[in-house]
């Protein structure tokens, strides 16, 4: 067998995913949204099962994508673990080679998970996972060929957890945050933090933290103007901050 | 041994070594539920919801695997066996209707129905046949919230979502903005709609998170939306 082509984790796809997709298909207005609501509902279910593998825990019902007006109204395909955040569950079709984004999910997402599909419904498979990306500039789509295999997912979880459980400690940094930041969910703020750590160089460390800290501060709206050198304070605490993230990330790693 | 006994032995004791919240022990499973997919020799069964009783049986694979004891010859063959133990239960679970089931798909749907159950009325499951279902499925539905609010975006009754705008940009209304990202399909971007609008991108977005979501969610709790109705 090569090696670039083992099999995909397989997600049998049981009854109840059917039911519970075949429910918010049926109250959309056309056959064509339904179809998008359907496949998207079975995509969630499918990473949810998957995760109850690796006893993590998630919330369909708290989840956008098991709620009929939300996804009357938006392309969505969230599945919420509780603490942590959101991932967005992509369904990739047969001959289709990239995961498409649509804009209003871009945002407070700690990653998208590929899944693909075949005639067959009942079964799909893990295509794959890339962590959040920033939203400022986002691609509207992921080749397939792009995506990082799925353990990178248990990568991505497992960082937030820990930076989270970090932040609730009595370390000087984590009280510090704990103070200063209160505008913001914790698992927001270590979510970006985790995205500048893995795509910035470490000198940007103290200012893109610094920047995001400063929007949290300010009540979540600001611009690059409005953080100037008052925001010192927010800088020393952000390399602070992201210093001891690192240090736990990389003794993990 | 051969490789894959050792591959499976060495996932196994590294499940055993690690906490269950753990990289190590996640990565571990992950792979130990691969390995588990691809050996010969687990049961199968013809029942549509064969895949409810593969996936308890994962589940309980993930919260027992601590018990499994290989017995010689063969790690993988003892292993498939272990399983097969309970994946023949989770089978026959499927032939003994559950009376705590939401949903009670093998129940006959009607006294004098005889033999019928959902199950057998369900069609195969597949791509190619989802729009027929869908729309079926539709047709049956007589208070469609998509189609309420498509409709209450189209008629804007109270003029509600029309009078929504960021100052000075009455065009850029939560009704036109809903007609574009609501019931277009694919919906127009954000930035293009600014642009058409003249409006900054970051207004456009910033009226549509604050103001045009909000209403659109309050529209359709009025509309009778519940959320019991969620699973």
């Amino acid at each position: 067998m090569n090696i670039a082509e083992l099999p995909l984790l397989t997600v049998p796809l049981e009854l109840k995913a059917h039911e519970m997709a075949r429910q918010l298909a049926a109250v959309q207005s056309t056959v064509q949204k339904g179809k998008r609501v359907y496949l998207n509902a079975l995509a969630v279910y499918a990473v949810h099962s998957y995760l109850k593998w690796l006893q993590i825990e998630t919330d369909l019902k708290f989840s956008d994508s098991f709620n009929p007006a939300k996804v009357a109204l938006a392309n969505i395909a969230d599945l919420v673990i509780p603490g942590i955040g959101s991932l967005e569950c992509r369904p990739v079709l047969p001959g289709e080679t990239a995961i498409f984004l649509p804009e209003e999910i871009i945002e407070n997402r700690i990653g998208y998970v590929g899944v693909q599909f075949s005639d067959r419904l009942d079964s799909v498979q893990l295509l794959g996972f890339v962590p959040s990306l920033d939203s400022s500039n986002p691609p509207q789509q992921i080749a397939v060929a792009e995506l990082m295999p799925i353990d990178a997912l248990i990568e991505q979880i497992t960082r937030l957890e820990e930076a989270i459980a970090f932040l609730e400690t009595n370390d000087p940094v984590a009280i510090q945050v704990r103070s200063t930041i209160q505008t913001q969910s914790q698992s927001n703020i270590v979510a970006q933090l985790e995205r500048i750590y893995r795509t910035c160089d470490e000198y940007e460390w103290r200012y893109a933290g610094g920047e995001m800290l400063a929007g949290s501060a300010a009540g979540g709206e600001f611009t690059r103007e409005s953080v100037d050198s008052a925001d010192t304070d927010l800088e020393d605490l952000a390399e602070a901050l992201l210093e001891k993230l690192a240090e736990i990330w990389r003794d993990a790693a | 041994m051969d490789d894959l006994d050792r591959r499976l032995s060495a996932l196994i004791a590294e499940i055993r070594q690690n906490p269950a919240n753990s990289r190590k022990w996640r990565t571990a499973m992950h792979k130990l539920l691969w390995e588990i997919q691809q050996l010969p020799g687990l049961k199968k069964s013809a029942h549509q919801n064969y895949p409810a009783a593969l996936n308890r049986t994962l589940e309980w694979v993930s919260r027992e695997i601590d018990k499994f004891q290989p017995r010689s010859p063969s790690v993988s063959k003892s292993l498939v066996n272990w399983i097969n133990g309970t994946l023949r239960w989770r089978i026959q679970d499927l032939y003994s209707p559950d009376k705590d089931a939401p949903i009670s798909l093998d129940a006959p749907i009607a006294v004098d129905a005889g033999e019928t159950t959902r199950i057998e009325l369900l069609p195969d499951f597949t791509l190619s046949g989802l729009d027929g279902m869908i729309e079926n499925a539709q047709k049956e539905t007589t208070q469609r919230i998509g189609l309420e609010l498509e409709l209450y975006i189209e008629q804007d009754p109270e003029g509600k979502l029309r009078n929504s705008y960021p100052r000075s940009y009455p065009e850029c209304n939560c009704q036109f903005l809903s007609l574009r990202r609501v019931l277009k399909e694919p919906p127009d971007k954000f930035k293009d709609l600014a642009k058409e609008l003249n409006v900054k991108y970051t207004t456009l977005n910033s009226h549509w998170d604050r103001k045009c979501e909000p209403s659109l969610q309050e529209i359709a709790r009025n509309l009778g939306y519940k959320q019991e109705s969620q699973p």
